[in-house]
């Protein structure tokens, strides 16, 4: 399913019937539920939901990155390339070179031991086979490409030496030297103060301009989707819930969770104070979901067949997808 | 205008960085709050905003006198707090509490809830038969919006946000008039973000505490608030009632911080004007000389990194520190 | 699992406390409770030798002398080179080996986790004073420590297997003392325990409700590794001769005679080696299976 504007080209990642369970002593643990979707050329797709939703397991899944007790099962195309359970040979072709991820905390995937040099030119030795004279150009360049002042004199340091918003640039730099058809960021401005989110936020939009790869951001921020996002995905027990164009998601959101999330969040362009909506109860607890619906405990609307029958994500037109026993919902004010 | 329930006065925390060894060595010092003032009133919401690094948490610690002060004075009643012999201070602690960020860091995992929540209780009131402490745990429990029954739970078997609750219950337990909320929703999910906050402002509403609330989310900020503070490495750039800091923001930090903040509506967000800063937070060790926001200041001059401007008032309930705050908006 | 299951007869729910489920993921690791029972095993037949019956470790048989196992006659590990009973000499040198063990884990425990602990939560100079005397105290060789502890001390004046004791006792609450500090300062920084201080919580009251709760997990499991390494050493100081003298046994020094012996009674350095390494094999299960209980992250 794509929105008119991307449909007519092939979808960079396809993703279905996906389903990534946990071994823990307790019994298996469904983070992942019958999950699909695909993201075309170009596209940026937001994926929204809270600890537990399963949003970052998904392209955990996808990059075959899987904690040791986790296996995923279903289908996921890279440009047509089936690569889910791949020999790690076959998914190295495709990982890094045409499909690369960022993480919340850059350290996590820089080496701390090794000068982002070192570590850059190797990405560009092994996949593209460039000489470490070529590499190092290439790789300085890609860091002046996410305006980090000095670079050249920058990529002989270690990554502790540079501040956590830097270091985000660095990885973003990392993430794109092969020129990736799709980049995965996991919330990439989370652990970020405001003033440097907004840098990392504008970065990834001119990038998204300049180079027309697709990105699959994974956030818990409303605010960060509104603005980088083109499609919005939301998820929730491990399942998507809905999914709409950008502004459908914020102007008539179709599920009651979607618009709790909505009406729950304090905002600074809010007019005098009112007190907030919440969502009531907890977060789902993915070893103990209640029958039917996972929301339903929590929904405001919920009636008996929330409870006997879980409901199926089911079309509602103009790319438009809900799982939701209720009649549409109104326009939000 | 009531008395102040708290007043700070040029208050500063210094810290010694390095290494201290049996034999010495290199020493830096860290000013991680330099020079605040500001008055509490009660029943009033402070906000404290600013990124890492602004020496926010540091100035909550230091009000209840759970980190040493370089110097300044914060005056409780018009009791100076740092003249208070330790027995003193200690029981002053029934009065100010403090809710944080971490929900679970925050309980011992060893301790059941209801022994979490009565620590406080049976430390002020140790003649209290066990009976009536727990009587008055979970009537705590239930003011917070815990099951009564869940007492004998360890703080693991709760969610993050039902771990925030049983820090409330403990904060509120004594029936304080301050607490110090650091970043109490910031590591909670959305959806319970809301809860939290709805609950401290009932709370708030119900007792008349005073609650100094500190955050980087200017929106939450906004919405908790009575008044809001704005720091930038230990110093305070802008003071001022929520509805003219927000409505009318002088400061270009403030307004910095406010157009970065994202708007969850895509046609606002994707439209608004933004001044995005240049570079990052300077090291809080060597910061600037004169105004701390130079470096980053679309307005700097020279006047800037020569003498850090003095916090002066700009409206009924506005002050501003800075040089060029009548300076016309976005430049 | 159902929560109404925990309910008690007055509607509370029971909670889980982190010992009761670390106990239930060490009852379900078969090695570590099977190393457990091995360990219960080999101790009662150790310290109940007296009353089993058996002969005493020190009654030779002149026609039995370095003859191998006989089951018939009783001598299930067969005898050494004097005629004696090697069963019984192996379950009397547990005694002493087990002993060892025991009082290294107490020492270790006490001394070590009060060290530490007072270092960890004093901070500062005292800190720093007290952490340097543990890094003094192990620095000295250990085997010349036990030497110079041998030569020094006359032997009418204490027993050399006291003198033993004394020395692993000495040695053993360095290590402790060291990883309890450690704890101690990560678990200081916790906000539960600013929590407390802000609560006007006495430092006493931090101390002993919150510190040292939250620190058993590591010194539980050091402990039993703190067994094997001193049982170890004990061997190794009585097969050079300096710890328990004739005609008390340990298994160092069993196994230090049956290996003077190895070419023509093989049984006599087999069977107590063997009962050693059964031992020791056990505690590493129970350590292992501890360690892994409380702290399941780090599986």
């Amino acid at each position: 399913m794509t929105t008119p504007q991307f449909s007519a080209m092939e979808p960079v990642l396809e993703v279905a019937g996906l389903n990534t369970l946990f071994a823990t002593p307790e019994g298996d643990v469904r983070a992942v539920s019958d999950v699909a979707f695909a993201i075309a050329r170009g596209e940026t797709l937001g994926i929204v939901g809270e600890s537990g939703s399963g949003k970052s397991q998904i392209f955990m899944s996808v990059m075959g990155l899987l904690a040791r007790n986790g296996r995923a099962s279903g289908s996921v195309r890279v440009t047509g390339t089936e690569i889910l359970n791949a020999p790690v040979a076959e998914l190295n072709r495709v990982r890094g070179a045409r499909m690369s991820m960022i993480f919340q905390d850059p350290m996590t995937s820089l080496n701390p031991y090794l000068t982002v040099r070192r570590q850059m030119t190797e990405v560009l030795m092994t996949h593209k086979g460039l000489g470490e004279e070529a590499a190092a150009q290439a790789s300085i360049e890609m860091l002046e490409r996410v305006q980090i002042p000095e670079a050249g004199r920058r990529i002989g340091m270690y990554p502790h030496e540079f501040s956590g918003g830097m270091r985000q640039r660095v990885m973003i730099a990392m993430a794109l030297l092969c020129g990736p058809e799709l980049l995965i960021a996991d919330e990439p401005t989370t652990a970020l103060d405001v003033t440097v989110q907004a840098q990392i936020l504008d970065l990834l939009m001119q990038l998204k301009r300049d180079t027309g790869m697709a990105i699959a951001l994974i956030t818990h921020d409303l605010g960060v989707i509104a603005g980088l996002a083109d499609r919005v995905i939301v998820m929730y027990g491990g399942r998507i819930v809905e999914q709409a164009p950008v502004r459908d998601i914020f102007r008539r959101p179709q599920h009651p969770y979607t618009e709790g999330l909505l009406k729950s969040m304090p905002r600074l362009d809010e007019h005098g104070v009112t007190r907030l909506q919440t969502i009531g109860g907890q977060p789902p607890n993915l070893q103990n979901l209640p029958s039917g619906c996972a929301f339903r405990d929590r929904c405001a609307y919920a009636f008996d067949l929330c409870a006997a029958e879980r409901p199926d994500l089911t079309s509602l037109g103009e790319g438009r997808a809900r799982a939701c026993h209720l009649p549409q919902l109104g326009e939000v004010a | 205008m009531t008395a102040p329930l708290l007043s700070v006065n040029d208050l500063k925390v210094h810290f010694e960085i390095g290494r201290r060894g049996l034999f010495g060595g290199a020493r830096h010092v860290l000013k991680a709050v330099d020079g605040v003032s500001f008055d509490l009133r009660p029943g009033e919401t402070l906000g404290l905003v600013g990124e890492s690094g602004c020496g926010k948490s540091t100035l909550g610690r230091a009000i209840l006198r759970l980190l040493p002060l370089q110097s300044g004075r914060t005056v409780w009643l018009g009791r100076d707090l740092a003249r208070l012999a330790p027995r003193e201070m200690r029981e002053m602690r029934r009065e100010m509490q403090i809710i944080f960020q971490d929900p679970l860091a925050s309980l011992n995992p060893r301790m059941t809830a209801g022994e979490i929540i009565a620590e406080p209780l049976v430390t002020f009131r140790p003649e209290l038969k066990r009976a009536e402490v727990k009587q008055r745990v979970q009537a705590m429990m239930a003011k917070v919006g815990l099951l009564p029954n869940q007492i004998n739970r360890y703080p693991h078997e709760f969610s993050g946000g039902q771990c925030q609750r049983i820090g409330i219950a403990r904060a509120i337990i004594n029936e304080p008039r301050l607490i110090v909320c650091d970043e109490p929703v910031s590591a909670l999910d959305v959806s319970i973000q809301a809860q939290i906050i709805n609950l401290l402002m009932d709370l708030q509403a119900e007792m008349g505490l005073s609650l100094i609330f500190i955050s980087h989310n200017l929106a939450v900020v906004r919405h908790i608030s009575h008044r809001v503070m704005v720091l930038y490495l230990g110093k305070v750039m802008e003071i001022a009632d929520r509805d003219s800091l927000y409505a009318n923001p002088l400061h270009p930090y403030t307004q910095a911080l406010n157009s970065a903040v994202p708007v969850p509506d895509p046609d606002i967000e994707r439209a608004k004007p933004r001044v995005v800063l240049k570079g990052d937070l300077p090291s809080p060790l060597n910061p600037p000389s004169g105004c701390p926001f130079r470096t980053r200041c679309p307005r700097a001059t020279q006047v800037c990194a020569e003498c850090m401007p003095a916090l002066e008032r700009a409206g009924a309930d506005h002050m501003v520190a800075c040089h060029h705050a009548a300076m016309p908006d976005r430049p | 699992m159902t929560d109404a299951a925990m309910v008690s007869p007055r509607g509370e729910v029971k909670g889980r406390s982190l010992w009761a489920d670390a106990r239930r993921r060490f009852l379900r690791n078969r090695a570590a409770v099977a190393g457990l029972v091995v360990l219960a095993v080999v101790t009662l037949l150790s310290f109940g030798a007296p009353f089993l019956g058996l002969r005493a470790p020190d009654d030779i048989n002149w026609d039995m002398i370095s003859a191998p196992p006989d089951y018939a006659q009783g001598y299930y590990f067969g005898t050494d080179q004097n005629g004696r009973d090697l069963f019984v000499r192996t379950l009397y040198g547990g005694q002493v080996s087990l002993m060892v063990g025991l009082v290294a884990t107490l020492v270790s425990l006490v001394i070590g986790t009060l060290w530490g602990a007072s270092a960890g939560y004093l901070g500062g100079r005292i800190d720093n004073v007290m952490m340097r005397i543990v890094d003094i105290l192990y620095s000295i060789p250990f085997v010349f420590f036990v030497i110079l502890l041998t030569v020094a001390i006359p032997r009418n004046f204490i027993a050399p297997t006291m003198l033993m004791y004394l020395a692993i006792g000495a040695v053993s609450w360095l290590d402790m003392a060291r990883i309890v500090r450690g704890q101690t300062v990560s678990i200081r920084r916790k906000e539960f325990i600013e929590a407390a201080h802000a609560s006007g919580v006495s430092s006493w009251h931090i101390i002993t409700r919150h510190i040292i709760p939250n620190c058993l997990g590591p010194v539980v499991v050091y402990m039993t590794l703190t067994v094997p390494a001193v049982i170890l050493t004990e061997s190794f100081i009585s097969y050079l001769g300096m710890g328990v003298q004739e005609p008390d046994s340990s298994w160092g020094t069993l196994i230090s005679e049956g290996v003077n012996a190895m070419e023509v009674a093989p049984w006599a350095v087999i069977y107590p080696s063997g009962v050693m390494v059964v031992t020791l094999l056990a505690l590493n299960f129970v350590g292992d299976g501890l360690r892994d209980a409380l702290d399941p992250k780090d599986r």
